[in-house]
C-alpha cells in the first residue's frame, strides 16, 4: 500500500515503467520464453514421485500373467470378426459375442444402445447407432461404492486407426482372472465402446445421468458406484515393444500425476520402457540432444493439450473427474526385445491392483503439469513464473500506455490552464516530479474511455456472430453444393474479412462527416492489452499449453502494432496480424502438423494440404464442441477472436 | 477390586494350599546372593503391556502386523489378557482388500498368522484416539468402563507401553485425524508416576523420528528406546508380494526375533534386547535412553517387562506353619507327640500336621535356574 | 436528456427480458458469486412450498428471508407464476428510476452545500468546484450503470432477492436526501429488516434530517439531539414494528434464528465472494464464536470513526458504509457491489484525486473473470482446490476496499484542497500532500 499511496515512489515507478517499457517488455518476452522452454533441461525440473501412499505400486505377484489366455481370446474374436463380415456390410461392435463372453464369467453384463448425429447441417442431420457392452465385475468383500473401469475401443476393420483386438482380448482375459481372486475392494467395469470418443460419452453421460443434444445415451441396465478412475487399451499386436502412455484430455485438462506415473512403474517393473508422445527418454538427459529430446517431447505435450481435443478415450473421463489414461501399444520392427500378452496383462493387473488399494479419490499428486520425460515433471510451480514473465510485457506496455495517455490528458488540461494566464510556467517546470498540476494523482482519462468503448462492443459482437454463424454457413454451403468443411472455412474466412473491414469503414465514414475524434489509439491499445492479459490469465489456469502459445506468438506482434503514416510498416502490420488471426494460426498450426508429423516437404503439395486440413479441423471444432464440450471453438470464437479484432482496429486509429 | 487385592487373595490362596511362596523379602545366603540379585531387585510384582497401533489404512497392514506380533511375543511370555491393552485402528484382517482374510501376517510367505484365534482386541477403529489413550495411561476412564479396557496397574506394576505408527519430530500421528504429542505423553507418564500407577515402565516405539517420542520424559523408572533419530525414517522390513503390502517393520521385526530366543525362564537382559537391532539391520539408529532408569538394563531380565513371570518355588518338602487351627482339618490323622497336646488343650492352635504333595508334573526341568531353595516360613 | 434516459431504461429492461427468455438465468441462478443462501431463488421456491403445505419453512435448515418477504413473495409468486421473472425486472427498473432520483438530488444537495460554504474555501479553488454543468450526465451515468453492470443484470437474471433489499436502501438514501424523515426511516426499517446490516445507515440518515431541521448555528444544542433521537426512534419503532407483526403471523420469534442468526452466525460456509466462509472453513471450533464476534464487529465498528470523520457529509457517509456493507458482510453477492458501483458516479467531482481506479478496475474485471473459472477447477474439474477460488475472493475484497479507502481519500483531499487551496505552500515552497 505504500507503494500505492506514496506519491513519489509512485511517481518513480511510473517513471520507469514509462522510459524503460520497451527494453522491459523485450527483455520479459525473451527471459520468459527462454525460462519456459529451459524447463524441460532435467536441471531445471523435477523428479516424479509418488505422493499417494496407499497406492503401493508393483508391489504384487501377477496373478494374471498367461499367453494363452489372451491369445485364445483374439483368437475367438477375429473368427467372431470375419463371420460377421460375410453376414453384414457394415461392420459394427460384436456386442452378442462379447455379452456372452463377459456374461460366461459371471459378470453383471450388459449392453447400452446409443444413437448420435452431427450438429446443424452437418450430415443432414442422420443419426447413427451404436453400442456399449460393459461387465460389472462386483467386490466380493463390500458394496458397490466405487469402481474403476477398464475399457477399449472397439475398431471395424477398415479403421484408419490401429485395431484394438488385442487390447479387447487382454481385457476379457483380465476379466476373467480378476473374477477368480477376492481382493477387490471396489467393482470393476470393464466396458468395450464403439465409435471411439462418442461410444464414451454416452456412456458416461448415460452413467451421470448428463444430457447431451447430439449424443442420444441409451439408459444403462446396471450400474456400480462412483468412478474413481479408469484405464483405456488401445493395444493392437500380441507382441508389442512398447507402451505409450496418452495423458491429455478434454480442453487441455490433465490426469492426476500419480496415475501416470504409477502406469510408468508398472511398465518399468515388467522391463518395458514407456514412452510419453512415442518419445523414448534420451540415455543421457543432461547432454544437449537429451535437452533436444525432453524439448520434443515437452512441447508435444503442449500441442496436444492446446488444441484440446483429448487424444484418446480417456481424455473424457476427466471432464467426470474421473482419473484416466490410455495405454497405447508401439510395435517396431526388429525390436531387440518384445512383450507379449503375459508381460501386458501383468501391467495392467499391477495398475488395477494399485488402484484397488487407493483410498479415496486421487488428490494427492498434481494435476497441472508437463511431462518432459517419463520420469521427469515440470509442476505448476514451476512453469507459472516463466509463463508470468513471457505475459508481463502485455501489462507493463498497458500501463505506460495508460499512464501517457492520462499524462497527456493533465497536460493538455494544465496547457489550458496555462493560456488563461492562471499559472506561472516556471513553478510547474520547477520541480521534475510534479510535471503537471496534479502529476501524483493521475488525471483519469474518463471521458476518452467511452470513445473506445463502441470498438469494444463492435469486436464483441462479431465474436457473437463468429460463434454463431458457423451453422448458417453450412446450411449455406448445401445449397451451393459443397461439403460442410468447405462451407465453415469459407464462412471463417468471410467472417475474417467482415470484420476487419467494418473498422476501416467506420473510419472513412468518420473522416468523411470530419469527425476527428474516434478512439485515442494508445488507449484504445491499452485497453485491448488489458483484456487480452486477463483472458491469458484465465486461459493459462484451465489449459497452460494453449495460453504459453498464444502467448509466444501474440506478444510480439501485439506490442508492435501501432498506428502510422508509414505505407511500408503499415503493411508488415498488416500481414503480421493477419498471421497471428485465429484462422491463420489454425493454418499455421496445420502446416506445421502436416511438416512435423506427417513430414511433407514439398511446398507445393503442403500448402493445400496444410488447407484442407484446415478446413477439417475447423469443423473438427465445431463438432466437438457440440458433442463432446470441447471449449476451443467457444473460446476461439468468443473471446480470442475479439480480442484480435480490437488490435485489427487499432490499425485504423488516427495516428499521433 | 484393584489390583493389590486380588493379589492378596492369590497369595492367601497359596498359603493355605501349602505351597511355599516366596516373594520379594526373602533372605538367602551368601553364594546365592549374587544370582539372585537382578531377581530380587525388580521389585514388581505384576506385568502389564499397553500395545498400541495408531494408524489406519491398507498400506498401513506393517503397524497392526507389529502391534500384534508384539501382542504374541508378550502373550507368550505369559501376560494374560486381561493384562494387555491392545489397541488397533484398523482391521486389516478383514479388509476387503486382504487377499488371506480374517489373518494378519508378519512375515513373507505367511508362516504366522499372528491374528489368531485368542487376540482379544480393547480398543478397535475410531476407538483409537489420543484421549482415550492417555485415559488407559492415567487411569481417567469412565466408571461404565469394564475391567478389560482398563489398565489396572499399582506401584508394583511394570508396565510394557509399545507404540506404533506414523510420526514426525515431536508427535505421532493418531489415525490420520489427530496426534499426541511428546510433551503430552510425558506428561501421561508422570501422572502414572504421581498415581502410583507403575513400577518401572519399558516405553517402545516404532515409527519415523521416534526419538523425539521419548526425548521430554522427565518421571522416574522409565526405559525407553526408540526405532529412529530425529530426522530419520523408520523404514518397513519388507513386503510379501501376494499380499501386496509391506508386512513388518524393521525394528520390530529384529526385536521380534530376538524375543522368539526368549522363554519364561529366559536369562537374557534388557540390555541384550536394546542391542536387538544394529544399524547395518535396521537402516536407522535405535536409540535408548536409560538416565530415568534406576537399574543397569544389562542386569535386567527382559521378561521383567515382556513376561509375566511368578517368582514361584515348587517344593516337595514338608513345611511347618505355625497358626493353624487342626479344627479345620478335623479328619487328619496326628503323630504321637502332637495328639497328647490335643488332648490335653482341644482349643489350643496346634502346629500342622506333616503332609506332603505328590509331584504333579517335573516342575523341576521347567523351572531350572530359578532355584530358591529355601523353607522360609509365614 | 429526456431522450437517452428513456433509451437506456427501455434498453435496460429489454435486455433483461430477452435474456431472461434464455438459460441463462438458470444457470446462474446456481452461480455462488450471485445467490447466496439468503437471497437464491431456489431456497425462496423451496420455502414457499413448505408454506403452501402448511408447514413453517424456518423449522428447517433452507429458507432464510424474513416472514414478511415470504408473504409478498408467496403473493407475486401465486400472481405471477412462472412469468415472475418480469417482478424482478419491474423492481431492477424501479431502483434505476430512484437512483436517477438520487442522483438529481444528490447533486443539488451537493451545490446547496457548496454554496453555503464557499466563502470558507481557498481562492485557487475556483477549478475544483463542482458546476451544476458537471453534474448533466451524471443522472444517466448512474442509470446506465445500474442497468447494464454485469453485476446487476445477472443478479437480476439469476432472480436473487437482493434486489429488493437493493431497492429499500435506495429508497433510504433517497427519502434521507428529501428530508422526509418518516419515510427515510420506514425505509430504512424495511432494508433492515430484510438483511440486518443497513440498520448501520441510521446515522447518517438521522445526521443528515437533523442538519436539515437545525438552523446551522444551534448544531450542537438539544435541539440536534432531539432531532436525532427522533430518527433513531422512528427507525426503531418501524422496524420492531415489521417484527413484531412478523411474530403475530408466524406465531413465534422461530423465524428470527434462521434470519438474523443465520446472518450472525454464519453456518452456511458454501463459498461466496467473501471472507467468511474460508475463514470459518479453516477455523477450529473452539476460536469460532470469537472470530464471529471480531467479523460481525468488524462490519459496524466503521461507523463510527467515519461517522465522527464525515459528519458534514452524511450522504457520502451514506455511501461509504454502503459500500463497507458490501465488502464485509457475512453473505455477500455481486447484487452489493451493484448498488454502490451505480452510485459511484455521484463522487465524479472528486476522481480526479483518485489514485488506483486503473489498479482497482483491472481487479475487477480480473476478478470477474477468473472466479468463475477457478471455481470450475475446483468443483467441476476437481483439479484446482478452494485456495485457488480463495485467492480470487480475496483480490476482490481488496478491489473493494482499495476503492473505497481511494474514495474517502479523494473526497477528504478535494476537501483540503478547497479550503487550503491547490498549490499548498510550506514556508513559501511548494509542497505536496502525503497521506501517512
Amino acid at each position: 500500500m505504500g507503494l500505492l499511496s506514496n506519491p513519489k515512489t509512485r511517481q518513480k515507478l511510473m517513471n520507469v515503467i514509462l522510459r524503460y517499457n520497451n527494453k522491459l517488455c523485450f527483455v520479459c518476452y525473451v527471459v520468459g520464453l527462454c525460462w519456459f522452454l529451459a524447463l524441460a533441461y532435467t536441471p531445471f525440473n523435477a523428479k516424479t514421485y509418488f505422493s499417494e501412499n496407499a497406492l503401493l505400486p508393483g508391489l504384487v505377484k501377477s496373478n494374471a500373467h498367461s499367453d494363452s489366455g489372451a491369445g485364445n481370446y483374439l483368437r475367438n474374436l477375429k473368427d467372431e470378426l470375419r463371420l460377421s463380415k460375410e453376414t453384414r456390410k457394415q461392420q459394427s461392435i460384436p456386442s452378442s459375442w462379447l455379452e456372452a463372453q463377459l456374461r460366461q464369467l459371471g459378470l453383471d453384463t450388459y449392453v447400452q444402445n446409443f444413437t448420435f448425429k452431427y450438429p446443424v447441417g452437418i450430415l443432414k442431420g442422420h443419426a447413427y447407432q451404436g453400442q456399449n457392452v460393459y461387465g460389472i465385475l462386483r467386490a466380493p468383500k463390500t458394496a458397490s461404492t466405487e469402481a474403476i473401469v477398464l475399457t477399449a475401443p472397439f475398431r471395424p476393420g477398415g479403421s484408419p486407426r490401429d485395431s484394438t483386438s488385442a487390447g479387447i482380448a487382454l481385457m476379457l482375459h483380465l476379466a476373467k482372472s480378476f473374477r477368480r481372486h477376492t481382493y477387490w475392494a471396489k467393482d470393476i467395469i470393464f466396458l468395450i465402446t464403439e465409435h471411439e470418443e462418442i461410444g464414451i460419452q454416452a456412456w458416461l453421460n448415460a452413467y451421470h445421468h448428463s444430457h447431451n443434444d447430439y449424443v442420444l445415451a441409451g439408459e444403462l441396465q446396471g450400474r456400480s458406484g462412483s468412478l474413481q478412475a479408469a484405464l483405456c487399451l488401445e493395444i493392437a499386436h500380441e507382441e508389442i515393444t512398447r507402451f505409450n502412455i496418452k495423458l491429455e484430455g478434454l480442453n487441455g485438462q490433465l490426469p492426476n500425476l500419480d496415475l501416470v506415473n504409477t502406469a510408468m512403474q508398472l511398465c518399468r517393473d515388467q522391463g518395458m520402457q514407456p514412452t510419453l508422445q512415442k518419445q523414448t527418454d534420451y540415455w543421457d538427459p543432461k547432454s544437449y540432444e537429451g535437452f533436444e529430446r525432453a524439448l520434443k517431447t515437452m512441447l508435444l505435450m503442449m500441442w496436444n493439450m492446446a488444441h484440446g481435443t483429448p487424444t484418446g478415450n480417456h481424455g473424457l473421463f476427466h471432464q467426470y473427474n474421473v482419473e484416466a489414461v490410455t495405454l497405447q501399444s508401439v510395435r517396431i520392427k526388429n525390436s531387440r526385445r518384445y512383450f507379449s500378452f503375459s508381460q501386458m496383462s501383468s501391467v495392467v493387473e499391477g495398475i488395477f491392483r494399485s488402484l484397488n488399494n487407493l483410498l479415496e479419490r486421487f488428490h494427492q499428486s498434481f494435476f497441472f503439469y508437463l511431462l518432459p520425460a517419463t520420469n521427469r515433471y515440470v509442476s505448476i510451480g514451476l512453469y507459472m513464473p516463466p509463463f508470468a514473465v513471457l505475459a508481463l510485457p502485455v501489462l507493463f506496455k498497458a500501463v505506460a500506455l495508460w499512464i501517457s495517455v492520462s499524462l497527456d490528458a493533465s497536460s493538455q488540461a494544465s496547457e489550458e490552464t496555462e493560456t488563461e494566464g492562471k499559472e506561472k510556467p516556471s513553478q510547474a517546470e520547477g520541480d521534475p516530479t510534479e510535471q503537471t498540476p496534479h502529476a501524483e494523482d493521475a488525471q483519469e482519462p474518463g471521458v476518452t474511455l467511452m470513445s473506445v468503448f463502441p470498438t469494444c462492443v463492435l469486436c464483441l459482437g462479431f465474436g457473437l456472430s463468429a460463434h454463431q454463424a458457423p451453422y448458417y454457413f453450412i446450411e449455406a454451403a448445401r445449397g451451393f453444393g459443397m461439403t460442410p468443411s468447405e462451407g465453415l472455412a469459407l464462412g471463417a474466412v468471410s467472417v475474417h474479412l467482415v470484420a476487419m473491414a467494418a473498422p476501416w469503414l467506420l473510419q472513412r465514414k468518420a473522416t468523411e462527416e470530419g469527425d476527428s475524434g474516434g478512439p485515442n489509439w494508445q488507449l484504445l491499445k491499452s485497453v485491448s492489452l488489458l483484456a487480452f492479459g486477463i483472458v491469458l490469465a484465465a486461459i493459462s489456469s484451465l489449459n497452460i499449453a494453449m495460453s504459453f502459445f498464444l502467448a509466444v506468438v501474440w506478444v510480439p506482434v501485439i506490442l508492435l502494432v501501432r498506428p502510422t503514416h508509414s505505407r511500408v510498416v503499415n503493411l508488415v502490420q498488416f500481414l503480421l496480424l493477419l498471421l497471428v488471426s485465429p484462422l491463420g494460426l489454425v493454418y499455421i498450426g496445420s502446416v506445421v502438423n502436416e511438416v512435423v508429423v506427417e513430414k511433407v516437404t514439398d511446398a507445393a503439395v503442403l500448402l493445400p494440404r496444410a488447407w484442407e486440413s484446415t478446413q477439417a479441423a475447423l469443423l473438427m471444432s465445431l463438432i466437438n464442441n457440440n458433442l463432446f464440450a470441447n471449449w476451443t471453438f467457444s473460446l476461439v470464437s468468443l473471446v480470442i477472436f475479439p480480442t484480435w479484432l480490437m488490435f485489427w482496429s487499432l490499425l485504423w486509429t488516427k495516428p499521433l | 477390586m484393584s489390583g493389590s487385592t486380588k493379589m492378596k487373595l492369590f497369595l492367601s490362596y497359596l498359603r493355605f494350599s501349602f505351597i511355599c511362596v516366596i516373594l520379594l523379602n526373602c533372605y538367602a545366603s551368601g553364594q546365592e546372593m549374587e544370582t539372585m540379585e537382578q531377581f530380587f531387585k525388580s521389585g514388581h510384582t505384576n506385568n502389564w503391556a499397553v500395545l498400541v497401533d495408531t494408524s489406519r489404512f491398507w498400506f498401513n497392514y506393517r503397524h497392526v502386523a507389529n502391534v500384534l506380533s508384539i501382542y504374541r511375543s508378550v502373550k507368550r511370555l505369559g501376560i494374560p489378557d486381561s493384562q494387555i491393552i491392545l489397541m488397533i485402528a484398523d482391521d486389516m484382517a478383514c479388509n476387503p482388500r486382504n487377499p488371506r482374510p480374517a489373518t494378519v501376517f508378519n512375515n513373507a510367505h505367511q508362516h504366522i498368522n499372528v491374528y489368531g484365534d485368542d487376540v482379544e482386541v480393547d480398543y478397535r477403529g475410531y476407538e483409537v484416539t489420543v484421549e482415550n489413550f492417555i485415559r488407559v495411561l492415567t487411569g481417567r476412564l469412565p466408571p461404565s468402563t469394564p475391567r478389560s479396557k482398563r489398565l489396572l496397574t499399582d506401584d508394583r506394576s511394570n508396565v510394557l507401553v509399545y507404540m506404533t505408527g506414523h510420526g514426525g519430530d515431536g508427535f505421532l500421528k493418531f489415525q490420520d485425524a489427530e496426534e499426541i504429542s511428546n510433551v503430552e505423553l510425558a506428561d501421561a507418564f508422570q501422572q502414572m508416576w504421581q498415581k502410583r500407577r507403575y513400577h518401572e515402565v519399558f516405553y517402545m516405539i516404532d515409527t519415523c523420528q521416534a526419538e523425539s517420542m521419548h526425548q521430554k520424559f522427565y518421571s522416574p523408572n522409565i526405559l525407553a528406546v526408540a526405532s529412529s533419530r530425529i530426522g530419520e525414517d523408520s523404514l518397513s522390513h519388507h513386503n510379501d508380494n501376494t499380499l501386496g503390502v509391506y508386512i513388518i517393520d524393521r525394528y520390530t521385526y529384529y526385536a521380534l526375533e530376538f524375543l522368539e530366543g526368549v522363554s519364561p525362564d529366559s536369562k537374557k537382559t534388557m540390555g541384550q534386547f536394546l542391542q536387538a537391532c544394529p544399524r547395518r539391520q535396521c537402516i536407522s539408529t535405535v536409540t535408548v535412553r536409560t538416565d530415568l532408569f534406576q537399574r543397569d538394563p544389562d542386569k535386567v531380565l527382559i521378561t521383567d517387562f515382556f513376561g509375566s513371570v511368578r517368582k514361584v518355588e515348587l517344593s516337595n518338602n514338608y513345611i511347618q506353619l505355625d497358626n493353624i487351627p487342626l479344627t479345620i482339618f478335623p479328619s487328619q490323622t496326628c503323630d504321637g507327640d502332637a495328639c497328647e497336646k490335643d488332648k490335653g488343650n482341644e482349643k489350643r492352635i496346634q502346629r500342622g500336621p506333616r503332609m506332603q504333595y505328590a509331584d504333579p508334573f517335573p516342575v523341576d526341568s521347567y523351572i531350572k535356574g530359578v532355584s530358591v531353595s529355601d523353607n522360609s516360613r509365614h | 436528456m429526456a431522450y437517452p434516459m428513456l433509451i437506456t431504461v427501455s434498453a435496460g429492461i429489454i435486455l433483461r427480458l430477452w435474456l431472461h427468455a434464455s438459460t441463462l438465468g438458470e444457470w446462474l441462478s446456481d452461480k455462488n458469486e450471485v445467490s447466496t443462501p439468503l437471497t437464491s431463488w431456489k431456497r425462496v421456491t423451496e420455502g414457499l412450498a413448505l408454506y403452501k403445505a402448511g408447514v413453517s419453512p424456518y423449522s428447517g435448515d433452507i429458507f432464510h428471508e424474513m416472514p414478511l418477504m415470504l408473504r409478498f413473495l408467496h403473493y407475486i409468486n401465486s400472481l405471477w407464476g412462472p412469468a415472475i421473472y418480469i417482478v424482478f425486472v419491474f423492481t431492477d427498473f424501479v431502483t434505476a428510476i430512484v437512483l436517477e432520483r438520487i442522483a438529481k438530488h444528490c447533486g443539488r444537495h451537493l451545490l446547496v452545500e457548496q454554496k453555503k460554504n464557499v466563502k470558507t474555501f481557498s481562492t485557487d479553488a475556483q477549478k475544483i468546484l463542482v458546476k451544476s454543468s458537471d453534474l448533466r450526465y451524471t443522472r444517466l451515468q448512474v442509470v446506465a450503470i445500474y442497468l447494464f453492470n454485469p453485476y446487476s443484470v445477472i443478479t437480476c437474471l439469476a432472480k436473487s432477492t437482493a434486489i429488493f433489499n437493493n431497492l429499500a436502501i435506495a429508497l433510504t438514501i433517497l427519502y434521507t436526501l428529501k428530508g422526509k424523515r418518516s419515510k427515510a426511516c420506514l425505509s430504512l426499517a424495511v432494508a433492515s429488516y430484510i438483511s440486518m446490516y443497513p440498520i448501520m445507515l441510521v446515522v447518517p440518515t438521522a445526521i443528515f434530517i437533523a442538519r436539515q431541521e437545525v438552523p446551522e448555528k444551534t448544531w450542537t444544542s438539544s435541539l440536534t439531539y432531539g432531532s436525532i433521537m427522533q430518527t433513531l426512534l422512528c427507525s426503531c419503532s418501524a422496524l420492531s414494528f415489521l417484527l413484531y407483526y412478523s411474530y403475530c403471523l408466524e406465531g413465534s420469534w422461530d423465524f428470527i434464528s434462521s434470519t438474523y442468526g443465520f446472518i450472525l452466525s454464519v453456518p452456511d460456509l458454501t463459498p461466496n465472494i467473501g471472507i467468511f466462509w474460508y475463514f470459518f472453513t479453516e477455523m477450529f471450533e473452539h476460536f469460532r464464536l470469537f472470530f464471529l464476534c471480531v467479523f460481525q464487529i468488524n462490519v459496524f465498528i466503521y461507523t463510527v470513526p467515519l461517522s465522527i470523520k464525515l459528519r458534514d457529509h452524511p450522504v457520502f457517509l451514506m455511501y461509504t458504509l454502503i459500500t463497507i456493507m458490501a465488502i464485509f458482510k457475512s453473505y455477500p453477492s455481486y447484487a452489493d457491489a451493484s448498488l454502490y458501483l451505480a452510485l459511484l458516479p455521484l463522487w465524479t467531482h472528486t476522481f480526479s484525486h483518485m489514485r488506483n481506479s486503473f489498479i482497482v478496475a483491472c481487479m475487477f474485471i480480473a476478478c470477474s473473470v477468473l472466479a468463475p473459472v477457478q471455481w470450475y477447477l475446483w468443483i467441476y474439474a476437481g483439479s484446482a482446490n478452494a485456495n485457488f477460488y480463495f485467492a480470487i475472493t480475496l483480490v476482490y475484497a481488496t478491489a473493494q476496499i482499495l476503492l473505497l479507502t481511494d474514495l474517502i481519500f479523494a473526497f477528504l483531499r478535494r476537501e483540503y484542497d478547497l479550503v487550503h487551496g491547490l498549490k499548498p505552500q510550506v514556508n513559501g515552497q511548494p509542497a505536496q500532500v502525503v497521506l501517512s
